[in-house]
């Protein structure tokens, strides 16, 4: 099999880590359509140093919130062009109006974190245990424990004052 | 929200995404055709609504012509009308050029073809801009004068000197915006070529 026709598989496995990925780090439909090519892009420049010392998708997380995080530093003062709740629902299609709704709140919630807080947060999301996540984001376990446990009394905060 | 919601919720969703497989096997070219077209799709957007506004200022300007009543209101209101069709022409040159590059569909070398004919506007319009920015104040400024705010500037000419005083700082500024927001985006798009050269060489 060709490097392209492996890193197609791979991308389309994947497709909708990264497109949560951008979701939560793009402020806009443009910025977050940029951002989704610039991590593919990203991903196939580094895919002839991918060795398989780990699992494809610690890969695919580490390189993508690497690159979320860059992309959002340069990009941070062109300001926000559109509520990033549509751009989610552009791609995700949901359909039921409940779920549509708690879609909504989640991001309003994730959106109030700092960007490194909001890979920890998207990465506890997706189930990964705090091991995982150190080793994705490189930081201690410990710094992982600490930060969920602020981040869960920050969104708790924001809560009681909302 | 509590955590443990937040993680139900996100997982919900997650199910809906992975039945939302969107993407096909020719994935790099067509990152790199968005690429391109998402930033020339930002310069045809700006280009689309400047020239609009620039036409309706030119019926406007068209429409109130009776209001200059001085030689030189004349000449300024006829060179801003004159002005802003020029913009509009060149706005329309831009987009249709900005809209012939398609990396997906073309060849490289038609693709490619397009994009210099796109920049080679780009650097007249960027030429034909600075000088615009010198003249401009003089024949713009007394025409809103006059017909936004009803003052006569060539009535005032000491008033008229220190609203020329503010364009000095205050032009530069505006073309220099304007001029990294098409280098930015261009470069994005040059970004994208160059992804379609690494594959083209690659076959």
């Amino acid at each position: 099999m060709s490097k392209e026709a492996r890193f197609t598989e791979v991308i389309q496995d994947n497709e909708g880590l990264i497109y949560k990925i951008t979701s939560v780090y793009a402020k806009s439909n443009f910025d977050q359509q940029d951002l989704y090519q610039e991590i593919v892009s990203q991903l196939w420049v580094a895919f002839d140093r991918f060795r398989n010392e780990s699992k494809i998708s610690t890969w695919i997380y580490r390189v993508s919130l690497n690159t979320a995080i860059t992309s959002l530093r340069k990009t941070k003062k062109k300001g926000q062009e559109m509520p990033i709740d549509r751009a989610v629902l552009n791609y995700a299609e949901v359909t039921d109006p409940v779920l549509e709704e708690r879609v909504k709140s989640l991001y309003k919630h994730i959106e109030l974190l700092s960007d490194l807080d909001k890979g920890i947060m998207l990465l506890f999301l997706e189930q990964k245990s705090h091991d995982e996540i150190a080793h994705i984001i490189g930081l201690s376990t410990s710094n992982v424990g600490t930060r969920l446990s602020r981040i869960r009394n920050k969104l708790r905060d924001k809560m009681v004052n909302s | 929200m509590e955590l443990e919601e937040m993680k139900s919720v996100w997982s919900t969703m997650s199910v809906e995404l992975d039945k939302q497989k969107k993407l096909t096997s020719d994935l790099i070219l067509k990152m790199a055709h968005e690429k391109s077209n998402s930033r020339l799709g930002r310069i045809i957007f700006a280009e689309s609504v400047g020239s609009v506004v620039a036409l309706a200022a030119a019926i406007y300007v068209l429409a109130n012509f009776e209001r200059f009543n001085s030689t030189f209101n004349v000449i300024a209101g006829a060179g801003t009308v004159a002005l802003l069709i020029i913009s509009v022409i060149m706005a329309i040159f831009l987009i249709r050029k900005a809209r012939m590059i398609n990396i997906l569909n073309d060849t490289y070398t038609e693709a490619i073809t397009h994009y210099k004919e796109l920049k080679k506007i780009l650097r007249f319009y960027k030429r034909f801009s600075m000088v615009m920015y010198f003249i401009m104040p003089f024949i713009l400024l007394p025409v809103v004068s006059l017909l936004v705010i009803g003052k006569d500037l060539s009535t005032d000419t000491g008033e008229l000197l220190e609203v020329l005083l503010a364009c000095v700082i205050v032009l530069p500024i505006s073309w220099l915006l304007v001029m990294w927001f098409y280098k930015s985006n261009l470069s994005k798009v040059s970004s994208a070529f160059k992804d379609v050269e690494k594959i083209e060489n690659k076959d």
